[in-house]
C-alpha cells in the first residue's frame, strides 16, 4: 500500500507542477481517474482544462491523449469512428475515433448535439463502443475529462440527465490567486512547462493504482452514511430528479481513491464530505420554481451534509 | 432558530414559579413533572409532523374553548389575559410533543395552515427544508414565563422579577458556553434588573388599581364625580346594555334608578362628604390615597331572616316599627364587579333574592354589591316607606360654592320663588324656567380660566348666556338653585328607565341611558324626592343612535348573562361540570389510548447492541462535554475528528490530538483494524487531552 501511496503523490505532484495552485482539485481529478471515473470540468476558458489532461496524459508513460473539440456539426462517427469500404480487400475496415484513446479531453461538450454527446454515453459507462453491431471494448484506462463552459447559453445544448449521471464528478478549477498567476507567467516565459513533463509512471503502474483504490477498506457504517447522504436528495421538494444508486457507487468508489491519494488504508467520514458535493450536485435536477427561487444544488447538498448525521 | 432543547430542568423551574406566581402550585406541578419527566423515563414516540400539527390543533381548540369559557364568565376584555395564564396548560401538547418525541426539533410550518396547503399543493415551493426547524421548548419557556406574569393584578409572589430574572439568565446562559464569572455578572445584573422591575410593576400596579382600571370606563366613584361641566365636546355613551328590569303584570316601573349620590359641588366636581370638611381639595384632582380613603362611610346593609322564611336586604330606614306598606316590585339582571353600585330607585326599600355576600350603602343612598358570580339577578320592593339615605345635613346639603352665588341669586329674585311656600310649586317653578332652556349633548361652556377671577362659573354661564347644555348642568344648576333658596339638595347619578322590550316584556338599560337628576327633601314628609330638571325632550335626541352592530352585541350581551344566571343555579352548576368534564376526560381517554398504542420504550440496551452509534464509542468521546464549552455544540453532519481540531489552537502540542484521532478514526472506521491501534493508548491521550484542555487559557 505505502508504494503504491508513493506512485500516487508522484503523478500528483508531476500533475501539479504544471497546474499550478490547484491541488485539491488536481488530487479529485486524479482520484476519480484511480476510482474509474470521468471529470466533468465546468469552467471558463482559460484555466487550466486543457493543460490538466495534457499534463495527466504526459505525467503517465505509454498513455494516451486526444482531444476532441465537440461544436454543433459533429457526428457520433467523428468520436467512435467509422468503417469504410476497403476496395482492396473488398470488405469494411474499421477506423476507430478518438474514443479510442486513455484520457480523452472532449473540449466544450455542449456544444454538440445531444445525439453526439450520447455517442458518448456507452463509452462512458461501459467501456466499449459498439459500432455498426460490432462490440469494441475500450482499454482498462478510460478516462474522459469533459469541460463546459458555464455562461454561454447561445448554441449550446445542456447535457442530458444521463450523460450527466455517467460523470463521477463535476468540478471546477476557478481562477487562481494573483501570486500564482505570476508564477504561472513565469513559468511559461520561454515555453510551456507541459511540454517538458517527463513521465513519471507507467501505464501499468497507473492500473495498478486503480486496482489498490478498490481495495482501500470502506466500513459498513460509513457505506450506510453514503447511502442516508443519497438517500436524503430523494423526497426534497425542491429536488425532480433525484442522484440515482450510481451516485452511492461513484462516492464510494472516490473517496476509496481519495484515501489511497492521502494515503490512508480506510476511508474516514471526512472523505465522503470532501467530495459530497462534486459528486451528487451535478446530478440533481431542481424543479423550476426552485430554480426560478435562486435554489442551487450545490448548496442543496451542502445541507444535506450539514443535516445528515455522520458516524462519530 | 435554535433546534438544540433548552437546559434541563430549566421548564421544570419556570413551570414551579409560574405556579408559585399564578397562585396554582398544584397545576404548576404536575405540568413541570411531566415535562422534566421525559429525562428520567425511556418511553417515546415517533412523533412526525402529523403528530405536531395534531397536537398544535389540540392546544388551539382548547384555548378557542377556554377562550369562550372566560369571556362568558367575565368581561370580554379580561378574558385575552386570563387565557394568557392558562398558557403553560393549554401548550402542553404541543411541549409534550417535542420532549416524548424522538425529533428533537419542530418545523415552524406546524404553525401555518397555509404554508401547510401550499406545501402540498404542486406549485408550492418551500426554499429551504432545513430553515424553521425550532425546538419548541424555547417557547414553551417564554410562554410560561409570560403566563406567570399577571400584568392585570397585584403579583402575589414576592419575588416575581427576580424569579423571571434568574430564570430568564438561566436560559440565555444554557444555551451558550458556560463561564462562571460571566454567569455570576449576569446573576447580579439579573438581580438588579429584577428588582427595578418589582418596584416598577408594583408602582404600575397601584397606579392602574387607584383609578384607571377601578372606575373603568366611568371615572366615578362613591366619593367623588368628575362631570363634564365646564368640558368642551361632544358627550359620547355606549348603547350596549347594562342592566334589565322585569316587573309583575301591572306593577310600575321605576323612572329613576340612582347609581350614586352627592352632596358636594365645586368647580365641575361633584363629592360626597357628611360634614363641613377642609379635606375637599380645591382642585378638581384627587391623589390615590384621598381617592381610597373617602370609601369609609360605607356600611353593611341590614339583612332580615323572618321566621316565614322571607330573607332580604332592608334598606328602609329607620327601622320601621309599624307595618309598611307593600310597594311594587321589579327585578333586575345584570353584570358587576366587587362594589359595582346597584342602580335602583331612590324608595329602594328591600332586596330580594340576590346572589350575593353583601351589600354596603352610605349615607346618601349608594349601595354597592359583593356578588358571588359574575352576573346577579334580584328582586328591589321600592315606594314602601322609608329610605336609608340620611335626613339632609345642615352644612354640606345646603353649601354653595361662593363664586356661583351672585347668578344663583339673581335667577332666583327672577324666578320670585321666595313668593311660593309650598314645595311642589316651587319645583314646578323651577321646571319651568329649565324647560326654556335647550338640551344638547354638544358641550359649548368652558370652565373658568385659571387665575381670572372675573370669568364665570361654567354654571353662571350656563343659567345666564348660554341656556344650553347636558343633563349634569341641569342637575347641577337645579340643585344649587334649590340651595339657594334654602332646600337641601343632593346631586344623584344612574339611569333612566326609557326602553321597552315588548317582545321580551322587559326594560333595557343601555349606557346611553346614563342621566343625572337632583334629590329634593321634602321637609312635609321627610322624605327625599326625585326631581328632573332636564326637558323631557332629551330621551329623543338619545334614543336614535343604535348603530348597526347593537343587535348582535344586544344578542351575545343577553345570551352572556343568560347562561351565567342558568350556570349558577345550583343544579345546573353540576350539570355543567360533569358535561365538561365528561367530554374533557372522554377526549383525554381517546389521546391516551392511542398514544398508549404508538408507545416506543427506548431500550437503552439493546440500542446499544443494534444501531447506536455509541455502541462503538472510543474513549476519546470522553472529551465531547469538555470540547462542547470551548468550542460550541458539534452539527448534526460535522465529523467528530474535524471538530475536534477545533481545539489545536487550544493546545500547545498538537501532536497528542492527532494521534489520538488517528487511533480514533481507525478504532471506528476501519473494518480491519491493525492490532497496534489499542484502546489503552486512546485512553491514556484522551486523559492527558482533558488535562491540557482544562488548563489552556480561555479566549
Amino acid at each position: 500500500m505505502m508504494s503504491e501511496s508513493a506512485i500516487a503523490a508522484r503523478l500528483e505532484k508531476s500533475v501539479c507542477s504544471v497546474v499550478r495552485g490547484q491541488t485539491e482539485v488536481v488530487r479529485k481529478v486524479l482520484a476519480a481517474m484511480l476510482a474509474g471515473g470521468h471529470v466533468l470540468l465546468e469552467d471558463y476558458p482559460g484555466t487550466g482544462k486543457t493543460t490538466l489532461a495534457k499534463a495527466l496524459a504526459r505525467s503517465i508513460s505509454g498513455a494516451e491523449f486526444k482531444r476532441v473539440q465537440f461544436t454543433p456539426d459533429l457526428l457520433p462517427s467523428d468520436i467512435l469512428g467509422v468503417s469504410v469500404f476497403d476496395p482492396r480487400g473488398q470488405e469494411f475496415r474499421f477506423h476507430p475515433g478518438p474514443v479510442f484513446t486513455d484520457i480523452l479531453l472532449a473540449d466544450e461538450i455542449n456544444r454538440a448535439s445531444p445525439r453526439t454527446q450520447s455517442a458518448l454515453l456507452e463509452s462512458m459507462g461501459e467501456r466499449q463502443a459498439t459500432i455498426d453491431g460490432d462490440c469494441h471494448p475500450l482499454d482498462g484506462l478510460f478516462f474522459v475529462i469533459a469541460t463546459q463552459n458555464p455562461v454561454e447559453f447561445r448554441g449550446t445544448y445542456p447535457l442530458p440527465e444521463a450523460q450527466m449521471d455517467r460523470f463521477m464528478i463535476q468540478c471546477a478549477l476557478g481562477y487562481v490567486s494573483a501570486a500564482e498567476e505570476a508564477e504561472i507567467l513565469e513559468a511559461q516565459t520561454e515555453r510551456h512547462p507541459v511540454d517538458m513533463l517527463e513521465p513519471v509512471v507507467t501505464r501499468d503502474e497507473v492500473l495498478a493504482l486503480m486496482a489498490a483504490a478498490r481495495r482501500v477498506r470502506f466500513s459498513a457504517e460509513l457505506r450506510d452514511y453514503v447511502v442516508a447522504l443519497v438517500a436524503a436528495t430523494r423526497g426534497r421538494r425542491e429536488i425532480q430528479l433525484a442522484a440515482s444508486p450510481r451516485a452511492s457507487l461513484a462516492l464510494m468508489k472516490i473517496s476509496q481513491a481519495l484515501a489511497l491519494l492521502d494515503g490512508a488504508e480506510f476511508v474516514t467520514p471526512d472523505l465522503i464530505q470532501r467530495v459530497a458535493v462534486e459528486v451528487i450536485a451535478h446530478r440533481l435536477v431542481l424543479e423550476p420554481e426552485a430554480r426560478f427561487a435562486g435554489a442551487d444544488p450545490r448548496k442543496i447538498v451542502r445541507d444535506i451534509i450539514a443535516q445528515t448525521p455522520v458516524p462519530v | 432558530m435554535n433546534p438544540r432543547p433548552p437546559p434541563r430542568l430549566l421548564l421544570g423551574a419556570a413551570l414551579l414559579y409560574w405556579g408559585a406566581a399564578t397562585g396554582r402550585p398544584v397545576v404548576g406541578l404536575i405540568l413541570a413533572m411531566v415535562v422534566e419527566a421525559a429525562h428520567w423515563t425511556r418511553l417515546r414516540w415517533d412523533f412526525d409532523d402529523a403528530a405536531h400539527i395534531r397536537a398544535w390543533q389540540i392546544s388551539a381548540v382548547t384555548a378557542g374553548l377556554a377562550l369562550v369559557m372566560l369571556w362568558i364568565d367575565d368581561a370580554p376584555l379580561m378574558a385575552a389575559p386570563r387565557l394568557l395564564g392558562w398558557f403553560p396548560a393549554l401548550l402542553l401538547p404541543l411541549q409534550f410533543v417535542q420532549s416524548y418525541g424522538l425529533r428533537h426539533d419542530m418545523s415552524i410550518r406546524v404553525f401555518s395552515f397555509f404554508t401547510r396547503k401550499q406545501r402540498a399543493s404542486k406549485h408550492g415551493y418551500v426554499p429551504d427544508p432545513a430553515r424553521g426547524k425550532f425546538n419548541f421548548g424555547h417557547v414553551y419557556l417564554v410562554a410560561v414565563l409570560v403566563a406567570a406574569t399577571p400584568i392585570w393584578k397585584m403579583p402575589d409572589f414576592p419575588l416575581q422579577v427576580p424569579c423571571l430574572a434568574v430564570l430568564a439568565a438561566w436560559a440565555l446562559i444554557g444555551s451558550r458556553r458556560c463561564r462562571w464569572h460571566h454567569v455570576a455578572a449576569l446573576a447580579v445584573l439579573a438581580l438588579g434588573i429584577g428588582w427595578v422591575g418589582q418596584f416598577g410593576l408594583d408602582r404600575a400596579y397601584q397606579w392602574v388599581n387607584s383609578g384607571w382600571y377601578r372606575n373603568r370606563g366611568l371615572n366615578q366613584h362613591p366619593s367623588h364625580f368628575r362631570t363634564m361641566i365646564g368640558k368642551l365636546g361632544e358627550i359620547k355613551q355606549s348603547g350596549d346594555i347594562v342592566w334589565r328590569l322585569r316587573t309583575g303584570a301591572g306593577s310600575p316601573v321605576p323612572t329613576h334608578l340612582r347609581l350614586f349620590a352627592y352632596n358636594r359641588y365645586r368647580g365641575g366636581f361633584w363629592s360626597n362628604l357628611q360634614t363641613q370638611d377642609d379635606r375637599i381639595p380645591t382642585a378638581p384632582r384627587l391623589s390615590n390615597e384621598y381617592r381610597l380613603t373617602l370609601t369609609d362611610d360605607f356600611g353593611p346593609v341590614e339583612y332580615v331572616e323572618n321566621a316565614n322564611a322571607s330573607r332580604y336586604y332592608k334598606l328602609r330606614r329607620p327601622p320601621a316599627e309599624a307595618p309598611m306598606p307593600d310597594g311594587p316590585v321589579f327585578s333586575i339582571r345584570g353584570r358587576v364587579e366587587n362594589e359595582s353600585p346597584v342602580p335602583l330607585p331612590g324608595s329602594a326599600a328591600e332586596l330580594h333574592g340576590f346572589d350575593v355576600y353583601s351589600f354596603e350603602a352610605n349615607p346618601v343612598g349608594t349601595v354597592v354589591i359583593f356578588p358571588k358570580a359574575p352576573v346577579v339577578e334580584g328582586e328591589v320592593r321600592w315606594n314602601a316607606g322609608g329610605s336609608r339615605e340620611s335626613p339632609p345635613w345642615e352644612e354640606t346639603d345646603l353649601w354653595i360654592d361662593d363664586n356661583e352665588r351672585p347668578a344663583l341669586a339673581k335667577v332666583l329674585t327672577d324666578l320670585r320663588l321666595a313668593e311660593k311656600s309650598d314645595l311642589r310649586s316651587k319645583l314646578a317653578i323651577v321646571k319651568r324656567f329649565f324647560d326654556g332652556f335647550e338640551y344638547s349633548l354638544y358641550n359649548t361652556i368652558q370652565a373658568p380660566r385659571v387665575g381670572d377671577p372675573k370669568d364665570n362659573t361654567a354654571i353662571t354661564k350656563f343659567l345666564t348666556t348660554t341656556r344650553r347644555g347636558h343633563c349634569e348642568y341641569f342637575a347641577t344648576a337645579a340643585c344649587l338653585l334649590l340651595r339657594e333658596a334654602g332646600i337641601p339638595t343632593r346631586y344623584a347619578v344612574g339611569y333612566t328607565v326609557a326602553e321597552r322590550d315588548a317582545r321580551r316584556g322587559e326594560w333595557v338599560i343601555r349606557g346611553k341611558h346614563a342621566h343625572a337628576w337632583t334629590r329634593v327633601w321634602d321637609s312635609q314628609s321627610g322624605t327625599w324626592l326625585d326631581f328632573d330638571p332636564t326637558p323631557s325632550a332629551w330621551m329623543d335626541l338619545e334614543a336614535g343612535s343604535g348603530g348597526l352592530f347593537q343587535p348582535i352585541s344586544d344578542f351575545f350581551r343577553r345570551t352572556s348573562e343568560d347562561f351565567n344566571l342558568w350556570r349558577a343555579k345550583p343544579g345546573n352548576t353540576a350539570i355543567v361540570a360533569a358535561s365538561l368534564l365528561g367530554l374533557g376526560g372522554l377526549g383525554l381517554v381517546f389521546i391516551m389510548r392511542r398514544l398508549w398504542r404508538s408507545k416506543r420504550i427506548v431500550n437503552g440496551r439493546r440500542r446499544t447492541k443494534e444501531n447506536d452509534p455509541r455502541a462503538n464509542l472510543t474513549p476519546l468521546r470522553r472529551l465531547e462535554s469538555l470540547a462542547e464549552k470551548r468550542l460550541g455544540p458539534r452539527g448534526d453532519g460535522e465529523p467528530f475528528a474535524r471538530w475536534l481540531h477545533g481545539l489545536t489552537p487550544l493546545l500547545g502540542d498538537p501532536a497528542p490530538l492527532d494521534e489520538a484521532l488517528e487511533i480514533h478514526q481507525r478504532l471506528r472506521f476501519d473494518p480491519v483494524p491493525p492490532p497496534h491501534a489499542d484502546t489503552g493508548r486512546l485512553a491514556e491521550l484522551t486523559k492527558l487531552l482533558e488535562r491540557h484542555i482544562k488548563n489552556a487559557p480561555r479566549r
